[in-house]
Formats: C-alpha cells, structure tokens, sequence
C-alpha cells in the first residue's frame, strides 16, 4: 500500500460506523474502571489500599479520576470527531433523500422494486393515495403521462443523523460546562453574610427552617436568601431555596446542599474576653498562639445517655449538649459533653457554649453548558422517535395515456410491513373494487 | 391505610403464584406444544397482571404517593413493566412461545421484589420530585421491553445453535422475525432509556447541582445505552448484524439488571438509598 491510501483508508476509517462502533465498545468497558475504583480519593487512600502495581497503574492511567483522564477525554473527543465527519458527510445524501422527488425516467428503468403493479383498467390513484393515507401528492405531467409522488414520515429520513447530533451537543455542553463552570460551598446561620468565591457577589442568608414529620423525619429544608452586591450594597435578587427547588441566579444556581448545628462561643483568659464566634459543627477553634483549641465533635438537641452512648431521642433542642474535644499546648487535655451556658474550663481558660441553631450549607454552581446540553437532549430524543416511528414511505404511480396505469412503493426502513401493508391495499382497494 | 396495605400483600402474592402458574403453562405449552396450555397461561398471565396492578396501586395510595421510590416498590414495577411489554408485543406479534422466555424473567424480578422490605417509609426530601415519579415510570416501560428482547434474543440464540433441530423449527418463528421483534422491542427500550437519563439528568441538576457526575448508577446506565446503541448498529452492519446483535441484546440486559440491582448492592453510590 502506498502512503496515499494509506491515509485515504485511515480517512474512510475515522468516519466510519464500524470505527465508532468500536470506539463505543471500548468507552462502555473502560468506564466500568470508574465505578469499581472509588473516584477521586486523595492519592494516599489508593497507595494505603492497593497493591504497590495497582498504585503504579492507577496514577499513571488516572484511575483514581477515570472520566477526567486524558485517554477517557481523549476517546470521546475522537467519539466527538467520527460522529461529526460522519454527520457532515451524511447530511448532504439524507437530505437529497428527504426532499427530492425521483425522477419518472430512472424510476421506470429501475431493476428492482419493493412492491411494484400495472393495472390495465381504469385506476383511482387519487382515492387509493388517499386510502394509504398520502395526503400530499405531487402531480408530474409528462408526454407519456401522469406521474404521481407521494412520500410521507420525510422527516424519519432525519432521525439518525439528530440522533448523532444530539449526542454531540451534549459532548461538547458538557464539556465546555466543566471548563467554564465553577462549584462552591457557603454556610452559615440565619444573619450571617458570606462572599462567593469565583463570583463578584454576597450572599446574606436570611433564614433557615427545617420542616419535620410527625415522625421526626425531615420534610423539607429551606433556606431563605438574599444575593446583594458588595460594591454597591444592593440587593441583586433574594427567595427561597429547598431540596429540588434551588434559587436561579443569573449565571449561577443555589442549591440546598445540607445542614448541622452551630453555637455561640466564647472564650475567656484569665477571665478576660478574648474571642466571641460562632462554631460550626466539626469546626475548630484555635486560639492564643495555638496553645488552646476546642473541637466542635458532635452535637445532641436532645441528649439522652441511659443506653450507655450518647443519642439523640428527638431532633428539637429540648436537651441540648455539645460534645467537644479540648487541646492544650497540642494535646488532647478532655472530651466531654456540656450543656448550654456550662463552662468549659482548663488552665487560664474558660469557653463558654449557648444559642444553638442550626446551619444552612448551600452549592452555588455555575454551569454554561446545562442548557447546551438540555437542547442536546432534546435534539437527541426527536432523533430517536423519528429513527424508530417515523418511517419515511413513498408511493408511487404513473397513469399512461394508453389507459394503463403502474404503482409501486418505497421505503428504507421496515419494508418487510411496508410491503404486506402496500400489497393488501393494491389487493382490497384496487382489485376488488375493479371486480365490483 | 394499613387496610390498603394489606390488600396490596395479598395482591402481590396471589399476583406471584398466577404468574409462575403461567411460567409453567408456557413451559408445557413449549415442550409438549399443546396450543390450549399456551391459551391458559396467556390468560392467568392477564389475570395476574390486574392483580399486580392494583397491588401497586392500593401501595400507591396506602402509601399516600407514588409508589416507586425504594427497592421493593421498583422491583414490582420493574415486574409490571416487564409483564406489560410481554402481552403488547405478544398481542402485537401473535407469537406466544415468546412466553416461555419472558415469564421466567417476570418470575425472578417477582422473586426479587418478594425478598425486599415492604416497609412504607417517608421520603427524604431529595426523593421529593415530579422529574423523579417521570425518572421512574420511564424506567419501567423501557426496562420492560428490554427484559422482552432479551428473552426474544435468547430464542434467536437457540434456534441459532439447533437450527437443524425439528422441535425448533417447528415451534418458532423464523430468525428474521425473531430479530425484527427483538428489534421493535430495543427501539422502544432505547426511546425510554434515553428518556430515563434525560429525566434523571434534570431531576439529578435540581436535587444535587450537577446533572451528570458519573456516579456509579449514572455510568452503568450509560454503559447500558452504549450496549443497545450497538445492538441498534450492528443490525445495520453487513456480517455483523444477526446472532452478534442477539449477544449485544442478551448482554444489554444484563447490564439493565446490574444498574438496577449490583449498583445498589455492590458498588458505592448516591442513588442507592433503599
Ligand atoms: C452513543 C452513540 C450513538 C448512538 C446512541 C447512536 C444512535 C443511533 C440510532 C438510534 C440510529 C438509528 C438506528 C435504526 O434506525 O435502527 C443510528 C443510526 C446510525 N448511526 Fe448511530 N449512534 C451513535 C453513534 C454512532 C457513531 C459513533 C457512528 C459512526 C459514524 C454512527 C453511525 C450511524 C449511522 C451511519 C447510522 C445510520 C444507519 C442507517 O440509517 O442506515 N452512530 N445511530
């Protein structure tokens, strides 16, 4: 082979069904890596849990974070790129296929048909249109007679190729969404105001409220929000948030992402105030030069020990206790539970716990590709019902001058049925109507 | 409510034991090929079917919302689908021995269902949505056929490996319409598959923030729609279409069983709360 067809091959390949056919097949097995792998650990997790190989090849191949590898990126770029020559390529063929109308010459010397007939009496091509359900038949007058086109379910001709194209928009929305799109956490309680990160806004959350069952199951959390800009202090746009409902900001969405609990703290030296803060559930503080922390634990609303742990029996602060770890000098000095308003009291220092409420935690994302993707979708599920429902028929028939009269029928798809539907049709309606 | 409760136990278990009495008959009407035993199983499969249906529905209101949002209660609809997309195409093809192949699977996904909690417990919030109830029942219809072509595709296998084989040739149809229904029934899987990720896409971005983040249950459903996405181009390939087809349909639906049951019980995930 010289090196010209080498590459035409190579060229013929790249758009070829059979090479995305492969290429699918080997998409769907390696991406099984990433759901018996746990994804995106810190890379100590997968030396401390696999074999010292297993850990060469999942770094080197980025097991730990499959869909973000450069060979998974890699094979649906190259996905991306057969679906787009092959559409590209297809287009001009299917569309040609989906408006034009045969000509009556090629068509009569044609060597083979699906269903074709010739009646030698009178024929109502109009009626039997009509009964095959062709409701827009085009009228061709020639020398030798009248041709007749009908075609319906064009669109079907379609389905395929938006089918591809579907998937394509979702492939590169997605894509652009993961580059140009940001993912954050605020939290905070009832009166606190935060900075976004990535953005130029404040979020001041102005309420929190967690609905509960009769059973103590939760409902419903809602968080209610106003997003203010900090140059100005305006307010940009304020509402309500709860799962599956998020807050649509103009180029980001709010989501309600969780919740736990928060306390006032207070710490004094020696009797002197020397911090006043809110903590937040698994939050430390860390204060005087690192010679003192406390470390929020846990926290019980309704605490209840007889059981010989610590548990919760209800979720509403009837009984509420915190439990704390206390470091001095970098040791680990007392772990306890207090009530609100006890003191927590080691060497020089006092911490003092009271008002406990609870936290809102919320995801701010920036997504610019979801409504890429969501037309993709659209596209892709159009595709399909006109590749599978829309099967695109023509039928066809041509009145000679002499009186004699052909008919026959087309389709791409399904042509066994279409065949059996065309030829009772010719039987019932044609011939017996010819014997009446 | 604990009355309607009641009634959808009694129902699903009276449901159960008409459809492996309809398994039997379609298996006797197979191998002894006596049309009437084939007539009888098609009728308890009916009957059994308006007994699961109102199980489901009485769970519905027992439960006082819809009933597909744990284990149990998508393990029976997964059956009721299955079951549903057995007698249209049944009806649709005039083509029973297809019974002998697809009550069994109606049969296990029973079995699997029968082994679950039927606890009625309340909802977490992020189950608490309309895309969700769509997510779901879309995943049932498309389920269900799938579970029918790969029973079909399975019979295409058979007659393939004992194609001289009298009894086969007798009592199944020819390889071509075995495909053609096998076919019929993946389009229609595949239109609700996509479907099903659509829906999840949409529910996943307003519950979690992201609509697509390859979670286990989300990657093995796409692995799945890559399966029949093959299935469908193979049967358009020149020598590859045919008994490779079939293996695709056979492997695609055991990789809808996987997402559906080895995710939850095998692999870590958010979905997999029941
Ligand atoms: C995830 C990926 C894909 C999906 C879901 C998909 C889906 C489909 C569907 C539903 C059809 C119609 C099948 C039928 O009518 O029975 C189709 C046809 C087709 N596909 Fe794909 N496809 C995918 C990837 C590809 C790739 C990578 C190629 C390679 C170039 C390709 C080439 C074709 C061709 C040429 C047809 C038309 C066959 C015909 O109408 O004669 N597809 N595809």
């Amino acid at each position: 082979m010289n090196q010209d067809s080498i590459l035409k091959e190579f060229w013929k390949a790249l758009h070829s069904m059979k090479f995305g056919i492969i290429l699918l097949l080997v998409i769907g097995i390696t991406s099984i890596a990433g759901t018996v792998i746990p994804q995106k650990n810190p890379l100590v997790f997968y030396e401390r849990e696999y074999s010292s190989f297993a850990y060469t090849l999942i770094t080197t191949l980025s097991l730990h974070d499959v869909y973000a590898s450069w060979w998974f990126i890699t094979m649906m770029l190259v996905l991306s790129l057969n679906l787009t020559l092959c559409s590209i390529i297809r287009f001009p063929v299917l569309f040609k296929r989906m408006i034009g109308t045969p000509q009556i010459k090629a068509e009569l010397e044609r060597k083979s048909y699906l269903v074709i007939k010739e009646y030698h009496n009178d024929v109502d091509v109009k009626g039997l249109f009509r009964k095959a359900r062709f409701f827009r038949v085009k009228k061709q007058e020639t020398e030798e007679g009248t041709y007749y086109f009908g075609y319906k379910n064009r669109f079907g001709v379609l389905g395929s190729w938006l089918t591809h194209v579907g998937i394509l928009i979702i492939i590169l929305a997605y894509m652009f969404g993961q580059v140009a799109g940001f993912d954050t956490y605020i939290y905070g309680v009832p009166g606190v105001t935060e900075s976004v990160e990535e953005t130029s806004y404040e979020i001041r959350i102005d309420d929190f409220d967690i609905q509960f069952r009769d059973d103590h199951t939760v409902r419903q959390y809602i968080s209610k929000i106003t997003v203010l800009d900090p140059d100005t202090g305006n307010v940009v746009k304020g509402g309500e948030l709860s799962v599956n409902n998020p807050f649509r900001g103009d180029n980001f969405s709010i989501y309600q992402n969780g919740t736990g609990w928060a306390l006032d703290l207070t710490l004094e030296r020696n009797g002197e105030v020397i911090a006043e803060r809110i903590l937040y559930q698994s939050e430390v503080h860390v204060d005087d030069n690192r010679k003192i922390a406390l470390q929020f634990v846990n926290f019980f609303p309704d605490y209840d020990n007889s059981i010989g742990r610590p548990v919760t029996v209800s979720p509403y602060p009837n009984n509420p206790k915190l439990l704390y770890t206390l470091f001095y000098d970098g040791q680990r000095v007392d772990m306890n539970a207090v009530g609100m308003g006890e003191k927590i009291e080691y060497e020089e220092y006092t911490f003092t716990i009271g008002n406990p409420r609870q936290f809102t935690l919320l995801q701010i994302v920036s997504d610019p590709g979801y409504r890429g993707a969501k037309v993709g979708g659209l596209v892709l599920l159009h595709g399909i019902m006109f590749a599978f429902y829309f099967h695109p028929r023509q039928l066809k028939a041509f009145k000679r001058k002499d009186g004699t009269t052909v008919i026959w029928a087309d389709t791409t798809v399904d042509r066994e049925n279409y065949k059996n539907q065309i030829e009772k049709l010719l039987e019932n309606y044609l011939e017996k109507k010819s014997e009446a | 409510m604990e009355n309607l409760l009641q009634i959808e136990n009694s129902f699903f278990n009276i449901a159960i034991s008409l459809y492996i009495a309809s398994m039997v008959l379609y298996f006797l009407f197979f191998v002894i090929k006596n049309e009437n035993h084939g007539r009888y199983a098609t009728f308890l499969i009916k009957i059994g079917f308006i007994f699961h249906t109102i199980a489901i529905v009485a769970r519905g209101f027992g439960a006082g919302r819809v009933p597909l949002t744990n284990q149990y209660e998508f393990a029976t609809s997964f059956a009721w689908g299955i079951a549903l997309c057995f007698m249209v195409f049944e009806h649709k093809y005039s083509f029973r021995a297809m019974g002998t192949f697809v009550t069994p699977i109606v049969f296990i996904i029973m079995g699997y269902a029968a082994m679950q909690s039927k606890d009625v417990r309340p909802l977490m919030p992020a189950l608490q949505s309309h895309w969700l109830t769509l997510h779901v029942s879309t995943a049932v219809i498309g389920y269900g056929a799938f579970g029918v072509a790969c029973g079909v595709s399975f019979m295409y296998l058979l007659k393939d490996k004992f194609s001289k084989d009298k009894f086969m040739e007798k009592h199944m149809p020819s390889l071509e319409r075995l495909d053609l229904i096998s076919y019929r029934a993946i389009a229609l899987g595949f239109l609700f598959l996509t479907l099903v990720m659509v829906t999840g896409a949409i529910w996943a971005e307003q519950a979690w923030g992201r609509y697509w983040a390859w979670d286990p249950k989300e990657t093995w459903s796409f692995i799945t729609w890559i399966i029949y996405a093959i299935y469908l181009h193979l049967r358009l390939t020149k020598g590859w279409s045919g008994k490779r087809a079939a293996i695709f349909s056979v492997i695609g639906f055991i990789c809808v069983l996987f997402t559906y049951i080895g995710v939850n019980t095998l692999l870590p995930s958010i979905h997999s709360y029941a």
